[in-house]
């Protein structure tokens, strides 16, 4: 056990040794702000990882990042240094990413059994609390099956999916300490379509109007009858005839102003920063 | 026929109707004259004859053509300085062209054509001008540069014909109305509706209806300036022409009565619609209006002519009323501030728009 251990462990650290390599020259030659995208993201403490399932991973989470322009960490660990996975994952994000907020930090937590997803920034935006949910149902699946690595990559491959979908209609953040509710607004296409539409249209009565009055199109006189008239009603008879009722079902629906589906709950890291996310034990 | 002058009794100078005043006042003397006092006075008179040869009148008339004047000018001769000159058929006042004297062709405004009622000018050839001036540059979309008071050609004050209609009405409606209710009991909405029947009938007067009178006036202009308040309406004499031009109808009532009587008729329904009230609609099954009385009246309405031209050489044309000084006639438009404008408030509805949007 100890054995194959360490012929795992092995080509990670010769990998661990080419990418600081890569690192120190990239801070020497200015290029500072690609070195994060440049990390491989696989951070397999625990060792549950083989070198080809590292690479393949690595791969898939540098493609996430490269579309979500976010930073995607896949971590692996055997012990949590007494803290919870929910924190764990939080730090590991806080830690290795503290330039760029936006972000994913997805988590095998062998020492509490457990499986987390931390997301922060835009990507708490596009990872709600549903999305995670769903997304954690199919790593379980994984995870249940002792397949780690298909776990991680559900998971990473579950970013690039959310990230794909856009940010669900009426989403908001709920922070769970606070209660404060943050909402998140945008105008879509349709509705700026629309706007224009209206614009364009005012602009144009606006324009014709002028143009017409000054042409004197609408100088119409009208004959004003309460100005001039007088009446005497010799009959006003209003007779009841029948009546009749209708009557419908109405579609009862939630009466909050905001739904659960678009709910992303945050908290505070250690760090002060906000996260989202959400695990599972297995 | 003859054409008359009224001469002030101090220095024998010709009176003129003053709208300040609403009297007659003499421009060499200043002397003041009551309408009672003109009333009092015989006009000086002279001949008017019709030219041995055809004369071509300055412009030509259309419309129904008067009496035994069809389809020709008038020759008369200036009781002032007796002078002969040639006037359109419908002219009725006007000044000598030779010594400026204002004269009234009074054979022109008699039998038929004695109008009943006159609204006298209660605005100054002064106020005119001015009220004009201010209309126009209270326009924004007109070239600024294109305003000026040396570009007003000409400016007239003229009496121009009108048919004015009252009418009492015996009407009747009847219509269908509905009243609708609507509450909630639990996951059901309810809504009741009740049906009526409703009849009403009544005696409406309307009175006051105008209509153009001069074929050769612009419709846009003749409609444009109305409405006049017609309770400072006089009986007609002819002194109040007296300083002004004045036209003779050459459109008669039978052209004009069936648009008049449908315009009261509507009148006279929308009146009774108005009293239907408390219901969430209306729906009118059957309406007759029937006149019991019908009074036509033929009126003289004041209105300020005005000439401008523009400094692109075109000719504009306006009217103002005489009485309300309400200014009607086409201007020229600034297309690049029109458009700007347009652009400015189609940039604001997109903000908001947008606002909207980004709100909800």
């Amino acid at each position: 056990m100890v054995f194959s251990m360490k012929m795992k462990e092995y080509p990670v650290r010769m990998l661990r040794l080419f990418y600081g390599v890569l690192l120190f020259g990239l801070l020497f030659c200015g290029q500072g702000h690609t070195v994060w995208a440049l990390q491989d993201g696989v951070y397999d403490d625990a060792g549950l990882l083989r070198e080809d399932e590292i690479t393949s991973l690595a791969g898939i989470i540098a493609s996430v990042e490269e579309e979500t322009g976010w930073n995607i960490f896949a971590v692996t660990t055997d012990d949590a240094k007494g803290k919870t996975a929910e924190a764990y994952a939080d730090d590991f994000f806080d830690s290795h990413s503290p330039e760029r907020e936006d972000g994913v930090a997805v988590l095998i937590d062998m020492d509490h059994r457990e499986i987390w997803m931390s997301t922060c920034g835009d990507a708490i935006r596009y990872l709600t609390d549903d999305r995670i949910d769903r997304i954690l149902d199919d790593a379980f699946t994984d995870i249940s099956g002792g397949d780690y690595a298909a776990c991680l990559t559900t998971m990473v491959e579950g970013v690039r999916v959310a990230y794909a979908d856009g940010i669900p209609s009426g989403q908001y953040n709920y922070d769970r300490d606070t209660g404060e509710i943050s909402v998140y607004r945008r105008i879509t296409m349709i509705e700026a379509l629309v706007a224009a539409g209206i614009a364009v249209a005012s602009g144009f009565i606006v324009f014709f109007c002028i143009v017409g009055k000054y042409r004197i199109k609408f100088n119409q006189y009208r004959y004003n009858p309460r100005e001039s008239g007088r009446m005497t009603l010799r009959v006003r008879d209003d007779q009841f005839i029948n009546s009749h009722t209708s009557h419908r079902r109405i579609q009862t629906s939630s009466s909050t102003s905001h739904s659960s589906s678009g709910r992303s709950t945050t908290h505070r890291s250690s760090s002060g920063r906000s996260h989202g996310g959400g695990g599972r034990r297995f | 026929m003859a054409s008359i002058s009224y001469k002030c009794p101090n220095c024998d100078g010709e009176l003129m109707f003053d709208p300040a005043t609403q009297k007659y006042k003499c421009p060499y003397c200043a002397s003041l004259f009551s309408q009672q006092q003109i009333r009092d006075m015989r006009p000086d008179t002279a001949g008017v004859r019709r030219p041995d040869a055809p004369v071509q009148a300055p412009g030509s008339l259309r419309g129904e053509a008067w009496g035994q004047a069809e389809g020709s000018a008038v020759q008369y001769n200036c009781p002032s300085c007796g002078a002969q000159i040639v006037t359109e058929e419908t002219t009725a006042a006007t000044f000598c062209y030779y010594c400026h004297n204002p004269v009234i062709l009074s054979g022109k405004l008699e039998g038929r054509f004695l109008p009943d009622q006159v609204i006298p000018f209660e605005i100054t050839r002064e106020n005119a001008i001015q009220g004009f001036l201010k209309y126009v540059r209270k326009k924004k979309f007109v070239p600024k540069a294109f305003w000026n008071k040396r570009q007003i050609e000409k400016i007239s004050g003229v009496y121009f014909p009108y048919w004015v209609y009252d009418v009492e009405l015996n009407g009747r409606v009847l219509a269908d109305a509905r009243k609708t209710r609507s509450w909630r009991s639990g996951n059901t909405q309810y809504t009741e509706t009740k049906i009526y029947s409703v009849r009403r009938e009544g005696d409406i007067t309307l009175r006051n209806l105008p209509e153009n009178a001069l074929s050769k006036a612009s419709s846009v202009l003749a409609q444009g300036i109305l409405p006049y308040r017609y309770e400072k309406a006089k009986d007609f004499h002819m002194s109040y022409l007296s300083g002004f031009m004045a036209e003779r109808r050459d459109i008669e009532r039978a052209r004009v009565q069936e648009g008049m009587r449908r315009t009261m008729q509507q009148s006279a329904q929308q009146m009774m619609r108005e009293t239907i009230t408390g219901y969430d609609t209306v729906n009118i099954g059957s309406a007759s209006f029937q006149p019991a009385f019908e009074l036509w009246k033929y009126v003289l309405f004041p209105v300020w002519t005005i000439t401008y031209k523009g400094r692109n050489g075109k000719m504009y044309y306006y009217s103002m009323n005489g009485q309300t000084g309400k200014v009607i006639g086409e201007l020229p438009i600034d297309y690049k501030k029109v458009t700007l404008a347009s652009v400015l408030v189609a940039a604001v509805v997109l903000a908001l728009g947008l606002a909207v949007g980004y709100i909800l």
